[in-house]
């Protein structure tokens, strides 16, 4: 944008030294005095009754301090959702997932406290267990909460538009089911905490968390305690990418421990609990069914979902809810219904994941595109075209889309990867080859700005100018990695015309911080960006006051820039050091600022008819994948992914770039490689010898193209980026791989194996 | 979690020997403890006493008359950087540079891989391919055994108590010999799906001789493919030759299913790596030849 010398530079993160030299402190790295270390005692079984939990052997080995069950919690049952509740921090009746909670230990040291978990002496009855979600919804299924009436635990139906108008112009129906599957967070740092009961009964939890406002009332439920008597201090988080969005057990397990104990206590998961109990991304059952017209404008598209939520209830429902919102609003369709089932299992239960039930939709929806493409014989680009949605637009279901630059990334996108001479080399390729092309595109909506599910999206943030010129910034934005911290540093120095180096961000302490929703739905950026930005302008109203006075000129006229405020261009100026001192040497007073975004839409959705409006800006984006296939051994190897993401405004290009690409290594992994294995439901590679992470050597060559739509009510114009990276990758890597070998797969991930086994039966057809 | 155990640090090889003889099961060599460590804490290996061999000056790459011989106790990154290797004996670079990641290759040895005997051990192949042989020391003193008589089974070895493998020997080459290593993995620093190792001359006439074939992770030690080489021993080398070496070599070996690969795949796998893996070494050959 023009006119910004903060906005819009790759300025180094503000935190990056203390990232590349080892210095930033993350949980594993603080030790309090006295701190205890907890180990938690968990369930072998995939569902079984639990008859007797024997802990005197544990108690007895010295060095334990404290050995907890059920009896010793409150007996409140949790899910992020109140009215949802299933799970107890440690289980009293059954255990209903491999890895689930039942008893915990808190020692001197960590080996201590390990060698007494293994002492606590559990007594199970194996129960019949169900790890199909299908299955699951049929009434003879094991009823894994025995005081729920199916395992079916939420249901979502939408309808929107004119049903027999819409369907009466169909020409051809298109039906599949795609199927996507369970896949790990695989944050560098496991999850931890410390909890921390005081003598004055204050806790204090140290967290990695997403969210530390909402991690206070979560344990305030489920401890049965006031809300004001817990401080969360969040802690770098080693990853997150929506894992440390809701609660685990560590935390009130922890608390529960330290208040029998009065020491702090350090719970950290080991590798092979993270994999086994910190959640997934939802695996999604998804028959499409869409109707088009001859000449390729969408007119219905219905789809039922099947979502397998595991053992308890954590975000399933939200994400079908957040999925539902994109479902409907990537193109213009006049009629849309959407049917989820979320469906108790005995597998590990899901939770928040970059994306949040979208890229399970999008390798839907985008998967069938082209299917419906190649039937109309248009060029999946043109049918992507023909029914984009486009700026200020109201969609079937009344949401509003205000920004909205899909049609210019779909076109970015296009000529960056040389889509048309691509496509025409593929389809010229020798039919003998033992190694084939392909090139593949998908397109993409996600949320710019959070969404008004909570009935809320609104935040503060305060600007303090202190005596020595710095600029301190305190807002909830929290720092998962994705650079918030330096984002809103970007924005405030912006607005008040310094240098980077003035600012200092405060982000960390529940007590200190404004209320906030967390850092999800790529929504920092957006809504706490927007706060920063009305608490700067605030401070600079103040500052524009006092350097008036000394430069004899008018507040409002007044330009901040370069550390200079100007009341002309360049000839009537003072800095911003000598207003800052004017205002505590002579006049005697501090400078602040108070700013707030507000949205009031978000007490109104989802009230009434018609109110469908949850999502205050959608981000858009258009990917392109180019494969290369190994037929004799079914490797697929990406060459290329071009990357045209819409960020109303970029805030810093190389940080927006970065979460372009780390997406879309995530949806490399989603589509390629990344295999949840079981048995009776236990994780078969719970490592990351066996579970296949990308490795930087796997990482395609991504082209970012940042597309700039200026948001009306983004921070300069910003949308947030934090998730549509990988959305839509997965789809592209598909339809590039049938491009290549004319194989479409409705599953991912997509392996060699099943590359071999379809090309044979190909043969054999 | 990793159990207590003694940190043993011997003078000599006698002295190492000594004290794996008296300790017995309760003791293992140290060397890089890239895979042994990872037993210990994962797989509930417990051991009363690590015995490291990193002091003893196993750690030259030397060749002369007798052929190559690499101290067990090297590390993959110091085969990587041996310019000796790189220019003699590619085949074996072709497998290092395809082990775990720098990090790991500054600690792994060449000992550790064969001693771990994994069916995937990536060096193993290529060893094979050479004719390897490993030398064994004990307090009675040295022997020497041909690579292939030293994996028993997965994880099991020829050594038996108070032996230490001490080095490994690849006997001289002719100067045309080529030789390539090929491994399926499924993504980068993963360990071998199948990985085939292939060497050969190649006579002025086209003909090939001393075939070796040797397959990695598709039974429970590494193997030689014997069929294949005996039908592509003295024959007229074409593409279509190599392809029914292939098909040979994938019928000899044994995979099992697992989290990693189905058998079935593998065999698949083996076919299509064993006829690149000879076009390679041929082209090798071919390459140095003329």
């Amino acid at each position: 944008m023009p006119g910004l010398s903060i906005v819009g530079k790759s300025i180094a993160r503000i935190d990056a030294k203390a990232k590349v030299t080892g210095e930033q402190v993350y949980v594993n790295d603080v030790k309090l005095p006295g701190m205890l270390y907890g180990v938690i005692v968990r369930g072998p079984y995939a569902h079984a009754r639990i008859l007797e939990v024997e802990t005197s052997e544990a108690e007895a080995v010295p060095g334990v301090r404290a050995v907890i069950t059920s009896r010793d919690t409150p007996g409140i049952k949790f899910s992020f959702i109140p009215s949802l509740a299933d799970k107890l921090p440690l289980e009293s009746e059954k255990v209903c997932y491999v890895g689930d909670e039942v008893a915990a230990v808190a020692a001197d040291t960590l080996e201590i406290a390990q060698k007494a978990a293994k002492l606590v002496k559990v007594r199970y009855q194996p129960l019949l267990a169900v790890f199909d979600p299908e299955e699951a919804m049929s009434p003879e299924a094991p009823r894994i909460h025995e005081n729920k009436e199916s395992n079916v635990v939420f249901e979502i139906h939408k309808e929107f538009g004119n049903k027999d108008a819409a369907l009466k112009a169909v020409d051809y129906f298109f039906e599949d089911r795609f199927v996507t599957p369970r896949v790990c967070h695989c944050c560098m740092e496991t999850r931890g905490c410390i909890a921390y009961f005081d003598r004055a009964g204050q806790l204090t939890v140290w967290s990695p968390t997403q969210a530390p406002h909402t991690l206070r009332q979560e344990l305030s439920r489920v401890l049965g305690m006031d809300i004001g008597g817990i401080r969360v201090l969040r802690v770098s988080a080693g990853g997150a990418f929506g894992s440390r969005l809701v609660m685990d057990m560590k935390e009130p397990i922890a608390a529960i421990l330290s208040q029998r104990t009065g020491r702090p206590v350090k719970i950290v998961n080991t590798r092979e609990e993270e994999f086994t109990t910190a959640k997934t991304r939802y695996p999604y059952i998804i028959d499409l069914r869409t109707g088009v017209t001859r000449d390729g404008k969408i007119m219905s598209r219905e789809a039922r979902i099947i979502v397998d939520n595991g053992a308890y209830t954590d975000k399933g429902s939200a994400t079908l809810n957040f999925a539902a919102s994109f479902f409907i609003a990537l193109y213009e369709v006049p009629y849309v219904k959407y049917d989820g089932y979320l469906v108790y299992t005995n597998n590990q239960f899901g939770t928040a994941f970059r994306g949040f039930g979208n890229p399970q939709i999008h390798f839907a929806i985008e998967s069938q595109m082209d299917i419906i493409a190649e039937k109309l014989g248009l060029d999946p680009m043109e049918l992507r075209l023909r029914n984009a949605n486009q700026p200020n637009r109201r969609v079937s279901s009344g949401a509003q889309v205000t920004s909205c630059g899909l049609e210019a990334c779909i076109r970015k996108a296009a000529e960056l990867s040389s889509w048309d001479s691509k496509r025409a080399e593929t389809a010229r390729q020798d039919p003998s080859a033992l190694k084939r092309r392909g090139i593949g595109m998908a397109v993409m909506t996600h949320s710019g700005g959070g969404s008004r599910y909570y009935g809320y999206n609104a935040t503060d943030a305060f600007v303090k100018i202190s005596d020595d010129a710095k600029v301190t910034v305190i807002t909830p934005a929290v720092e998962i990695g994705q650079g918030a911290a330096t984002a809103m540093a970007q924005i405030a120095a912006e607005v008040l015309g310094v240098n980077m180096d003035r600012i200092v961000v405060e982000n960390t302490d529940t007590n200190l911080t404004p209320y906030d929703l967390g850092a999800f739905g790529s929504r920092t950026t957006f809504v706490c960006g927007n706060a920063v930005r009305n608490a700067a302008l605030d401070a600079r109203r103040e500052m524009a006051e006092l350097a008036a006075e000394l430069l004899g000129a008018e507040p409002q006229l007044l330009t901040f820039k370069d550390e200079r405020i100007c009341a002309r261009q360049g000839e009537n100026y003072i800095s911003f050091q000598e207003v800052v001192d004017y205002a505590y040497k002579r006049k005697g007073r501090p400078i602040s600022g108070r700013g707030r975004y507000d949205d009031p839409v978000a007490t109104q959705v989802g009230l009434s008819e018609g109110t469908e409006n949850h999502i205050p800006t959608y981000a858009f984006a258009c990917q392109v994948a180019e494969v290369e296939v190994d037929l004799e051994t079914g490797e697929v190897r990406v060459l290329r992914v071009t990357a045209a993401h819409d960020t109303g405004t970029t805030i810093n290009p190389a940080m927006a770039s970065g979460q372009i690409e780390g997406g879309v290594v995530q949806g490399f992994g989603f589509a390629l490689t990344e295999r949840y294995q079981t048995r009776d439901g236990k994780m078969l590679n719970d490592n990351f010898l066996d579970y296949k992470l990308p490795r930087a050597g796997d990482s395609p060559p991504v082209d970012v193209l940042l597309v700039e739509s200026n948001d009306p009510e983004g921070p300069f114009g910003a949308k947030g980026i934090g998730e549509p990276g990988l959305v839509p990758t997965a789809a592209a890597i598909a339809n590039a791989i049938y491009d290549a070998i004319g194989i479409r797969f409705r599953h991912i991930p997509i392996t060699p194996e099943d590359i071999l086994s379809s090309i044979a039966s190909k043969d054999k057809s | 979690m990793l159990s207590d155990f003694e940190y043993v640090v011997p003078d000599n090889i006698a002295d190492m020997c000594d004290v794996l003889k008296q300790y017995g099961a309760e003791a293992r060599v140290l060397a890089g403890g890239t895979d042994l460590l990872v037993q210990m804490k994962r797989k509930g290996v417990q051991l009363g006493y690590l015995v490291t061999g990193r002091s003893l000056g196993l750690n030259y790459i030397t060749d002369g008359p007798q052929g190559l011989r690499i101290g067990a106790f090297v590390t993959l990154s110091e085969i990587e950087r041996s310019g000796l290797v790189r220019q003699k004996y590619p085949i074996i670079l072709d497998a290092v540079m395809k082990m775990a990641s720098p990090q790991v290759r500054n600690l792994a040895t060449i000992g550790g891989n064969l001693c771990n005997a994994a069916p995937s051990a990536d060096l193993a192949p290529p060893l094979l391919a050479l004719d390897a042989e490993v030398t064994v020391f004990s307090q009675s003193g040295e022997r020497r055994l041909q690579l292939e008589d030293f994996f028993l089974g997965p994880g099991l070895t020829a050594l038996t108590n108070g032996e230490i493998l001490s080095e490994i020997r690849v006997p001289q080459l002719p100067p045309t010999w080529g030789g390539a290593y090929l491994k399926q993995q499924r993504t980068a620093e993963d360990i071998a799906i199948v990985g085939v190792a292939a060497s050969m001359l190649i006579s002025h006439n086209g003909c090939a001789s001393n075939v070796r074939i040797a397959l990695g992770a598709v039974g429970p030690t590494p193997v030689r493919a014997v069929k294949a080489e005996a039908f592509l021993e003295g024959q007229l080398i074409n593409e279509e030759k190599f392809k029914r070496a292939g098909e040979i070599a994938r019928e000899e070996c044994t995979p099992i299913d697992d989290v990693r690969a189905s058998a079935m795949y593998r065999k698949r796998v083996v076919e299509v790596l064993t006829k690149r893996a000879l076009k390679e070494a041929a082209s090798r050959s071919l390459a140095l030849s003329s």
